[in-house]
């Protein structure tokens, strides 16, 4: 058959001309076929019965000619298959049902996969952007940047809050502090105003911010004039210079807002400790992948030996290059491939339940085959017919099942940590939408070929003879039995691992997290860091506070602390142990450092293991005292009585006395107790708290205990 | 598609055939086959159940057209006409026949 255009088209128009003018040219047909009969009776007499036969078969043959032959026998088989569905709801319903569910699932999978993993970033030549792994002291930025010769370097914090204020009510957004070059090394361009310019993460020259298209729509309701206003974040005036284009969402979606990344050598803790920072790069021109490679671990080696303080020899010496687009879907990609996996195998169990349901219902439909293949039905007219009917089914279990995944979409949307880049973007779009047709196609066949062949293969014979079907149905039960084996096993699989998954749930119900969390609740405060450096006015607030949680009616108690449990952010400080000196091998001990109003460890009701616990004698000026946790005395002093040793914190002159040893909490997660790099946990009287960087950090939080 | 009377006629002549013999003039279909008998000296029968199907594949290629008229026995009868989109067929499936045929000769007297 010829596939010209110009050749095809008038032919389907003449076609549709012939189906119109149908009974009219049966009848010219007939005519012209009568005519023909009688013209040859004539010459040659009586006509032998095949004679006469090939004209019946002429006049088929021209009638098939005339019609869209395929297409009409489709749309029969699928104006019966509708008939038998409606004859049969309940079978329909069900196997509608089963398949939505597959398919509904994948849809929503597809979308996922296909928005988080398949499809690039939205930077400019993304295949050239790589993350160094590990994180980073803002020291280490301008280092690798001028040492560096294979990529362009920036770093990008994670992102923090911060209080924006004048402009309108104050809110709390999150920003993210990075370097001037970001955007340029990202390859993504500012919507509107402008990017950072060079040298604005100096010292002095740092009051800019660049907004997300989310905050600008929100605070500023799209205002072009919002470029250049002034806003202050965390009491810090700062100009707006750009707004990012909505798609932009690195390091997160749930960054609002981007402020130069300052390096200032002169300010110890924030260039040296404080938040160490992840690094990403643009490859330059000509660089490849094994050349970077090949640079990080000399330079790494050579910066830490830049650290005013000892650093472990063994610090980030495994940091390599690899794909930002890897690092971004870093822990999301095990779990899309096992949810993945795991729709893969519902719609096959829903292909083996609807493939069972149709061979138990080929039984009941033995005798209409029958009676079709006595009536001249070739056995592929049957199994197409069969086939078009599990097609249709597979079709509308899709079209369901569009609707039912865009309901898991919003739920697997959930589960998936929110700051996912892309993930706020994820819809059900039509490359999806036609992945899923041509799924449902496939598995229309899939579950249809099976049942189709056995419930077509037709004894006529026997089937007449006696009535029975004992042969086929020997077969049908064997490959119903087959069936239904698979899915049990499949369905075994899936309730296992639920189960897995269910029982460390359990476990972790059952973990003592070390405090009692009931009839605890938590209130988040956030004075501006600046209003903090005025130590005794910070205090006095925070003193206020507590006074006026105490006055609500219903709150038993209320006390402070600069983090709560299992909270997101951890207060983690380098400190100094008595009798253990740091050194490159045994570089400053991290530790989880709470600042506390007194009271608040009897309220949680962590247990008082030993020595006494902080009272409001333990004031500003009083001497500087602390309480460590049960494993860090056995860390640090094991078989020694740990009260009375001295901890300080990096910077500080005065050790602080060890005056109560309390429980373990788990701070961290319920799974375990404390990260690697943590050694153990301290708690200092807030009123006491750090060196006034420190100060800032006092959060905010007041759990009141009600009655 | 659906079988024609072969050995009788090489598949896919058939066309080519009714074509030739629609460019001597009009003709109705029992006239084309007789035509076709005769000229042939009774080697090619062209039966009913090819023949109008094929008339039906000109008719929808637009090779054809048809027309009622009255038959020498003063009967209604379709004739046959060749169109200027045949004309050009005709030529086109000839040359495409001869080189055929030439192709098939030249293995049939090799050395």
């Amino acid at each position: 058959m010829s596939l010209h255009l110009h050749k095809w088209l008038p032919r389907a128009w003449r076609r549709i001309v012939f189906r119109w003018r149908r009974t009219e040219l049966d009848r010219e047909l007939a005519e012209e076929l009568e005519f023909h009969l009688a013209l040859k009776q004539q010459a040659v007499g009586e006509l032998s019965r095949i004679q006469m036969g090939n004209m019946t078969v002429a006049a088929e043959e021209c009638r098939d000619m005339w019609s869209f032959l395929r297409l009409e026998r489709l749309l029969q088989d699928i104006r019966y298959a509708t008939r038998m569905f409606r004859r049969t709801p309940g079978f329909t319903a069900i196997a509608v049902l089963s398949l939505a569910v597959g398919i509904g699932g994948n849809a929503a999978m597809f979308t996922l996969v296909n928005t988080l993993l398949v499809r690039p970033l939205p930077y400019r030549q993304p295949d050239r952007l790589v993350r160094i792994t590990g994180i980073f002291p803002r020291a280490a930025v301008p280092f690798f940047q001028q040492r560096n010769r294979t990529m362009q370097v920036a770093a990008v914090s994670p992102g923090s809050e911060y209080n924006l204020t004048g402009e309108g009510e104050a809110i709390r957004i999150v920003g993210s502090a990075a370097s001037a070059n970001t955007f340029e090394v990202l390859g993504a361009a500012v919507a509107r105003g402008r990017s950072f310019e060079p040298g604005e993460d100096a010292p002095g020259r740092d009051a800019v911010v660049i907004l997300s298209n989310s905050l600008w729509r929100t605070k500023f309701g799209g205002d072009p004039s919002a470029i250049g206003r002034v806003i202050a974040l965390n009491g810090q005036h700062r100009q707006i210079v750009g707004i990012m284009p909505p798609a932009f969402s690195y390091p997160s979606a749930q960054v609002q807002a981007w402020v130069p990344m300052r390096f200032d050598p002169s300010n110890y803790l924030e260039y040296w400790g404080g938040e160490f920072v992840p690094l990403v790069a643009r490859l330059r021109p000509g660089a490849t992948m094994a050349e970077a490679q090949r640079e990080i671990q000399p330079l790494t080696g050579e910066f830490r030996k830049t650290f005013p303080y000892p650093m472990a020899r063994d610090w980030n010496r495994d940091s390599i290059a690899i794909p930002l687009q890897r690092d971004l879907t870093g822990d999301i990609r095990g779990k899309l491939i096992i949810l993945l996996c795991s729709v893969g195998l519902v719609l096959l169990i829903a292909c083996a339940n609807v493939a069972s349901l149709l061979l138990s219902r080929a039984t009941t439909r033995r005798k209409e085959i029958a009676l079709r293949a006595a009536l001249g039905a070739v056995r592929s007219r049957i199994v197409r017919q069969l086939l078009t009917e599990s097609v249709v089914l597979a079709l509308m279990g899709a079209g369901l099942g569009i609707l039912l995944g865009t309901g898991a979409l919003s739920i697997f949307k959930s589960l998936l940590p929110a700051s996912t880049p892309g993930l706020a973007q994820a819809s059900i779009d039509w490359p999806v939408a036609a992945a899923v047709a041509g799924l449902s196609l496939v598995t229309g066949l899939a579950f249809g070929i099976a049942p189709a062949l056995s419930t077509s293969q037709v004894d006529l014979a026997l089937a007449i003879r006696t009535g029975s079907q004992r042969t086929t149905v020997a077969f049908g039960t064997r490959l119903r039995g087959a069936l239904i084996g698979g899915e049990v096993a499949l369905t075994v699989v899936l309730v296992v691992s639920a189960g897995l998954l269910i029982k460390s749930l359990y476990t972790l119900s059952e973990v003592p997290p070390g405090f009692q969390p009931q009839q605890i609740l938590t209130v988040r405060i956030s004075p501006n860091p600046s209003f903090c450096m005025q130590r005794a006015a910070c205090i006095a607030l925070y003193n206020r506070l507590l006074e006026g949680a105490r006055g609500v009616p219903g709150v038993d108690d209320a006390a402070i602390a600069n983090a709560v449990p299992l909270d997101a952010e951890q207060p983690d400080l380098p400190l100094d142990v008595e009798g253990h000196p740091k050194s490159v091998d045994y570089p400053e001990p991290m530790l989880w450092s709470g600042a506390i109003s007194p009271g608040y460890i009897r309220m949680l009701r962590i247990p008082l293991l030993a020595g006494r616990d902080l009272t409001e004698a333990d004031g500003p000026k009083s001497a500087q005292v602390l309480l460590i946790s049960a494993s860090t005395a056995r860390h640090f002093w094991p078989g020694e009585n740990p009260i009375g040793k001295h901890i300080k914190s990096g910077g500080e002159q005065e050790w602080r006395t060890v005056v109560g040893v309390v429980g373990d909490v788990r701070q961290y997660s319920l799974s375990k107790a404390m990260p690697d790099w943590i050694q153990g946990a301290i708690y200092m009287p807030y009123a006491q708290a750090g060196p006034p960087q420190y100060v800032n950090g006092v959060r905010r939080t007041g759990p009141f205990r009600r009655p | 598609m659906g079988k024609t009377d072969a050995p009788e006629i090489l598949p896919g002549t058939l066309d080519l055939l009714i074509l030739r013999t629609l460019a001597a003039g009009q003709m109705h279909g029992y006239g084309i086959a007789q035509r076709l008998r005769q000229v042939s000296d009774e080697v090619l029968q062209v039966g009913e159940s090819s023949l109008y199907p094929a008339l039906q594949r000109l008719l929808l290629n637009g090779w054809v057209k048809a027309a009622w008229g009255a038959s020498e026995n003063n009967r209604r009868a379709r004739y046959y006409t060749l169109t200027a989109a045949g004309r050009k067929q005709l030529a086109a499936e000839r040359a495409e026949f001869a080189r055929v045929v030439g192709a098939i000769e030249k293995i049939l007297n090799m050395a």
